[in-house]
């Protein structure tokens, strides 16, 4: 497995965005084990005090909890809580994107919201 | 935590300075990438402090104490490099055994069980075994040492992708451990850069610039597009190194007090990665002729 090496985002970042979206996606459920850190630096590759940083993130939103001795588990409403959080960030993270590089191509509204339209059909 | 030190080291070869009054430290519980071009006095530094290598100047101490001719505290350093300490004949169990004997850390369940993960014929003698194997067997050895300061000089060499990727992926379980400190010299930095959290890069026998890895990389940025965009973009800025092809120019530049709010219309800017900044840094490619 491998994080971009190109994005912009900090590799720790990544990792939080990834569990976040396993998280989200069922892969790992609520009340249920994490990989280890020492998994998951061998998984991605990378150094295990940047994934200490990236699980930070989850612990501190309280999306996953320590179990002392045992790992780290899925907190319950996890879903729920990641779930509002992105709906939050949504605009930011992708339309704001979207709607620069339509003004930049010269891309109407109308013709925008069409897109969307056949996009959101297609999935 | 331990903490060697290589302080003031001087080394010539006749008149030539290879490395130039150099100063290191590394720290139990981090991971260093001691990274540099050919040339540069990586391996020569890495020698000095094993004490492979005479020196003209300087000291190496392992929490205060010199090192020199002291068996009890080199035991607590291991390095693995293209040299080969045993005679052609020997079979590679047989250097696990000596190695197991030497070290007093040494796990050498875990050495066999990494020998069987990377497909190495324990049987084999060390003349028999390819460029690769040649390499594995002496990573195997230094991550399974257990020495509480771990050299790793161009441990890729010869290794496959595939082969490369299990290293990889051993060497980032084995530091999650925090058993060794490990001071990785290579020359194929992308594959390493997220694994080393703290960066050391030499240069003409100095030490160029060190300090976190992270820290490093999110100091500096690529800006690219129109030539006169670009020079007009980093007048007042302190630029590493440009690079053009007829109207179009990119320029890696130190992007402290930096805010996305800065980039004009028509400008891109780009993060640099490790490899990247490692080869602006160090002056970029030669002219192609």
């Amino acid at each position: 497995m491998n994080l971009s090496q190109s994005s912009d985002k900090m590799i720790y970042i990544q990792l939080a965005d990834w569990l976040e979206d396993e998280i989200l996606a069922g892969t790992f459920p609520e009340d249920t084990q994490i990989p280890s850190v020492a998994d998951l630096s061998a998984n991605f590759k990378i150094n295990h005090m940047t994934a200490l940083k990236g699980i930070a993130i989850l612990t501190d939103n309280g999306i996953i909890y320590k179990k002392r001795g045992v790992g780290m588990f899925v907190s319950e409403g996890a879903v729920k809580k990641l779930r509002a959080r992105r709906h939050k960030e949504f605009c930011g993270r992708y339309l704001k994107t979207a709607a620069a590089e339509a003004k930049k191509l010269g891309i109407e509204l109308d013709e925008l919201i069409e897109m969307i339209k056949g996009e959101y059909g297609n999935e | 935590m331990s903490e060697l030190i290589a302080a003031g080291i001087t080394k010539k070869y006749g008149k030539k300075i290879i490395l130039d009054g150099l100063s290191a430290k590394f720290e139990q519980g981090h991971s260093y990438g001691l990274l540099g071009r050919n040339g540069a006095g990586k391996s020569t530094l890495i020698n000095i402090i094993m004490q492979r290598c005479k020196r003209e100047d300087g000291a190496v101490t392992l929490d205060g104490q010199v090192v020199d001719n002291n068996d009890r505290l080199m035991s607590r350093l291991f390095c693995m490099n293209d040299s080969t300490l045993y005679p052609a004949g020997f079979r590679v169990k047989t250097i696990f055994s000596i190695t197991d004997s030497m070290y007093e850390n040494f796990d050498m369940d875990y050495a066999v069980n990494l020998a069987g993960m990377f497909g190495l014929d324990l049987k084999k003698r060390l003349k028999q075994l390819s460029t690769g194997y040649n390499t594995i067997y002496k990573v195997i050895l230094a991550l399974a040492s257990n020495a509480d300061f771990v050299f790793l000089d161009e441990p890729v060499l010869g290794i496959d992708v595939n082969q490369r990727e299990l290293f990889y992926k051993i060497l980032a379980r084995k530091m999650s451990e925090e058993t060794s400190c490990f001071i990785i010299s290579t020359h194929i930095i992308e594959e390493l850069q997220h694994l080393i959290d703290r960066t050391i890069i030499l240069h003409d026998g100095k030490i160029l610039l060190e300090g976190d890895t992270e820290t490093i990389m999110s100091s500096y940025a690529a800006v690219s597009g129109k030539a006169e965009a670009v020079d007009g973009f980093t007048s007042g800025r302190k630029v590493v190194c440009t690079e053009s092809m007829g109207a179009f120019k990119k320029a890696v530049f130190e992007s402290e007090n930096f805010s996305e709010d800065d980039i004009p219309d028509g400008l891109s800017v780009d993060t640099v990665n490790l490899q990247q900044l490692f080869y602006y840094l160090t002056g970029g490619a030669p002219e192609e002729k």
